[in-house]
């Protein structure tokens, strides 16, 4: 027995002295490992939807405009990326695009106007039913809202095309910077099964990194394109994208350097992680916010007929009011962020900051005030149980909150146990997120906690908007018509001036009128290994122009 | 011969009948639970048509007894269906993951034999030593820690502080560029920490369970009979004792092999393996029903034939239970 278990160490040993052998192929120098927790579902520009799809769908294939983030001025400005230059005409219903000569797919062929136009085609196809489907407003569309390619589209030659716009419309660089698509592979497909085809798994692309091996759950290898324009001699030879599910494993990872870049560290761990030499840790600021949805609308009554009928409780702004003053946000802030955050006056995030109105504060936590205004509007606890309430109604709902979120948890019991103190009571109830957010979108909830991340460049109307085939995203159906007003001016043609006074009426009517009561912007912790030069990190994300980085 | 053969395809008939309930009510569970496979697709971003195009593209549209009849339709002719989240047929994304659960499961599982037989053969002969105390007073309390808590343990232990082994991952990053001795070894070497972690609750189970057998059957008449003639220990025990321990082992190894081959969530999580579990959990949790039914469907099936060979084998070490089992 013993011979066996000295024969079995020595197996062991052996086979870690060739491990070690085997360690002088690694190249770490040429190498960036990026930590995913999920998986991607496709690496087609058409579908990919999710952050990570986005990043790496478009460091292989490549849009006619990239973006770059001027965080003095609080806004996106536009590079040519694929197009060597375009010019506006003097009314800007026109653009004129000149693509570079020097780019070609992976398999060799050069980059067309026609790619251009055949994307676009592609993207606003109502059989392919792509992530920017019914978005093409600003062209000449057809009534399936595709876009009218002979109207919109005036192919010159090879490298040129010029893109024109419906009249009094406000087309910008962000309504044809999506990734353009290689024509003579995509037109190989039948459009309606271009979900399913491999060009999601297996990609040619014209962008500076190339796809070279997908082990689905494991690992996403991309290598650098060395034909690609982007790609300089000290360009970061791999970004291998690793996938790992478990997040103490990719903190542990982090910490080891086997994983040279994460995001999404949580606030408690900042500090250990800071500890380490070769690590920094960087903040995106506030894209994402979350809040307490107050239903405006009637849940019951809007299931029953889908009638908009006040809701008994948050119907009535000044209620609004009292739940907000009562919320304590900045202890979670404090406490759960560990002031990684900021506490929020309205939807428009401090980001932008042309457009912050910086005269208005976040909501101070007010308990007698919120009293009062609940007193006043009729809300009195009569019989002693420490409820308050009106017409013999209770003010005792349930707060419905997703699992799998700790942040949403923790902030849950705090709004539980502040809102209790002016008589409000909740019954928190957890549901797993395909089951709440179901129900969030059907409008059932009376009360609830969620969040919303703002898309850049800044897009108020799916979010406020009272009309439901505009505001889709108008969950808690706030309707306010000098609102929708303000909302259909700043999607018109209007002035700096005008814009950024009609924004500043916005954020005066919705820190008035709570139509939700806001909590925080998060911060998106991105912890990264200091060997990474040139890495960007800004509202528009942590892996982005990745051929910038060069490994010190 | 044919009252076997007879036993035997009412055995087979059996199974095919529980598969079948298996699978419909799994199907009508799936579809009267509460969440939506197009959730993903209802987003500020996207045009609310496409959310309801998926439904159409997906035939959740339809009235429940024709999705029914469609699935069971498709799964006569060997088709699973769509997966709704990895956009590929559910016969391909289970392709990628069950050679990894097959391989992975059936290590563990000759793992957890021949470490729990070895203990108990060892510690047989030395009755009352300090490990048979301390396997017996340990084996049912290691085996109750749960499965998360062994894995964060041996993970903060050998990869983090003694940094012995690989924290994730089937194997190392340069993997391609080893030759087929060092890719062996790459995997082995990842493979230490996950397997030592599914391994260890079902040795110290078999541990248990083989021991309590051994020790009953050394209490037995035949066996004193057999030390009073003067037979040789290890004759007894390599003859007598352990086959006839063996046999409630085995119905515990095919409970437990099915339930290995249906994957092992915790285990592949924390490693950050791709096996069947985390794609049974994800494809759960995003409502990507034909990939559930799927997975459903495999490790139904792995259950019942784990099961039934574990039968045979019982049959074949003891043919008294033939007319029992069959």
């Amino acid at each position: 027995m013993i011979t066996r278990i000295k024969a079995f160490s020595t197996l062991i040993l052996l086979s870690f002295l060739l491990l070690t052998c085997t360690k002088t192929h690694q190249k770490s120098t040429d190498r960036v490992v990026v930590g995913l927790q999920n998986d991607l579902e496709t690496l087609n520009p058409l579908y990919s939807m999710s952050e990570p799809e986005l990043n790496i769908s478009e460091l292989i294939y490549l849009s006619l405009a990239g973006h770059d983030w001027d965080a003095e001025l609080g806004t996106v400005t536009s590079y040519p990326l694929l197009a060597e230059e375009w010019k506006w005409n003097s009314d800007s219903t026109s653009v004129s695009i000149k693509l570079r000569d020097d780019v070609y797919w992976s398999d060799g062929k050069k980059v067309s106007s026609d790619d251009v136009v055949y994307s676009f085609d592609l993207y606003s196809d109502a059989n392919v039913q792509s992530r920017f489907f019914g978005i093409f407003s600003n062209y000449f569309t057809k009534p399936d809202l595709s876009i009218d390619l002979k109207k919109s589209f005036e192919k010159i030659n090879d490298l040129e095309l010029k893109i024109k716009f419906k009249p009094q419309s406000v087309p910008s660089v962000f309504d044809f910077d999506m990734p353009i698509l290689p024509k003579h592979i995509f037109e190989k497909n039948d459009r309606r099964e271009l979900a399913t085809s491999e060009i999601n798994v297996k990609p040619i692309g014209c962008g500076p990194y190339q796809l070279d091996n997908w082990t689905r759950n494991q690992n996403i290898r991309l290598v650098k394109n060395e034909n690609s324009f982007l790609i300089k001699e000290n360009s970061v030879k791999e970004i291998y994208f690793k996938i790992v599910p478990d997040y103490n494993s990719l903190l542990n990872q982090i910490m080891k350097g086997e994983i040279d870049l994460a995001q999404n560290i949580r606030p408690e761990d900042v500090a250990s992680l800071k500890s380490q030499v070769h690590l920094q840790i960087s903040s995106r600021k506030g894209r994402s916010y979350d809040y307490v949805g107050l239903n405006n609308i009637d849940p019951n009554e809007f299931q029953k007929s889908g009638k908009l009928s006040p809701n008994q409780y948050f119907g009535n702004a000044k209620i609004r009011m009292a739940v907000s003053l009562a919320i304590n946000r900045k202890s979670i802030l404090d406490e759960f962020l560990l002031g990684n955050g900021e506490l929020m006056v309205t939807p428009i995030s401090p980001i932008f900051k042309s457009e912050i109105d910086k005269s208005l504060n976040p909501i101070e936590y007010n308990l007698t005030k919120s009293r009062e205004i609940l007193r006043n509007e009729g809300w009195t606890d009569t019989n002693g149980d420490g409820i308050i309430e009106k017409n013999g109604k209770k003010f005792a709902l349930t707060l419905n909150v997703p699992s799998g979120n700790p942040l949403r948890t923790y902030s849950s019991t705090i709004v539980q146990n502040n809102l209790k103190a002016v008589g409000i009571d909740l019954q928190i109830a957890t549901l797993e997120p395909s089951i709440f957010f179901n129900k969030m979108f059907k409008k059932e909830f009376d009360i609830w906690i969620a969040g919303w991340g703002v898309p850049i460049p800044l897009d108020l109307k799916p979010y406020w908007h009272s009309n439901p085939s505009i505001g889709g995203a108008n969950i808690v159906s706030y309707t306010n018509k000098n609102l929708d007003k303000i909302l259909e001016q700043l999607s018109r043609k209007v002035s700096n001036n005008t814009r950024t006074e009609l924004l500043k009426q916005f954020q005066k009517i919705i820190a008035d009128e709570q139509p939700v009561s806001f909590l925080y912007w998060i911060d998106t912790i991105v912890a990264s290994n200091k060997k990474i030069q040139n890495l960007q990190i800004n509202p528009l994300g942590s892996v982005q122009q990745c051929w910038n980085w060069v490994i010190e | 011969m044919n009252n076997s053969w007879f036993k035997f395809s009412k055995r087979l008939l059996s199974y095919v009948v529980t598969l079948f309930l298996l699978i419909s009510i799994i199907f009508i569970l799936l579809r009267i639970s509460p969440g939506d496979p197009v959730q993903k697709f209802i987003s500020p971003d996207l045009h609310p048509s496409v959310a309801e195009k998926m439904m159409h593209e997906f035939a959740l549209d339809q009235p429940l007894f024709v999705q029914y009849g469609n699935f069971i339709k498709n799964l006569l002719s060997g088709e699973l269906g769509f997966s709704y989240n990895f956009r590929q047929p559910v016969s391909s994304v289970i392709g990628t993951a069950l050679p990894f659960t097959l391989l992975f499961s059936l290590t563990s599982l000759i793992f957890q034999l021949a470490i729990s037989i070895s203990l108990v053969t060892y510690v047989s002969k030395r009755k009352g030593n300090f490990l048979d105390k301390c396997l017996e007073k340990l084996s049912l309390g290691i085996y109750s820690v749960p499965t998360m808590l062994i894995g964060l343990m041996l993970l903060y232990i050998f990869s983090m502080k003694l940094e012995l082994f690989p924290s994730s991952d089937l194997y190392s990053l340069d993997y391609p560029y080893f030759s087929f001795f060092e890719k062996m070894i790459d995997i082995i070497w990842h493979m230490t920490l996950p397997l030592i972690t599914l391994s260890l609750p079902g040795t110290l189970i078999f541990y248990h369970y083989l021991k309590s057998n051994v020790d009953i059957s050394y209490r037995k008449n035949f066996i004193l009979f057999l030390i009073a003639n003067g037979k040789s220990e290890k004759e007894i025990f390599s003859k007598h004792v352990l086959p006839n321990s063996l046999s409630t082992l085995i119905s515990v190894v095919g409970v437990e092999l099915g339930i290995l081959l249906g994957g092992a969530l915790i285990t592949e999580t924390i490693f950050g393996l791709p096996g069947m579990g985390r794609l049974t959990v994800n494809a759960i949790l995003l409502r990507d029903y034909p990939l559930v039914m799927g997975a459903v469907l495999i490790s139904g099936i792995f259950v019942l034939l784990s099961n039934f060979i574990a039968d045979i084998i019982k049959i074949n070490l003891n043919k008294r239970l033939k007319a029992e089992i069959l």
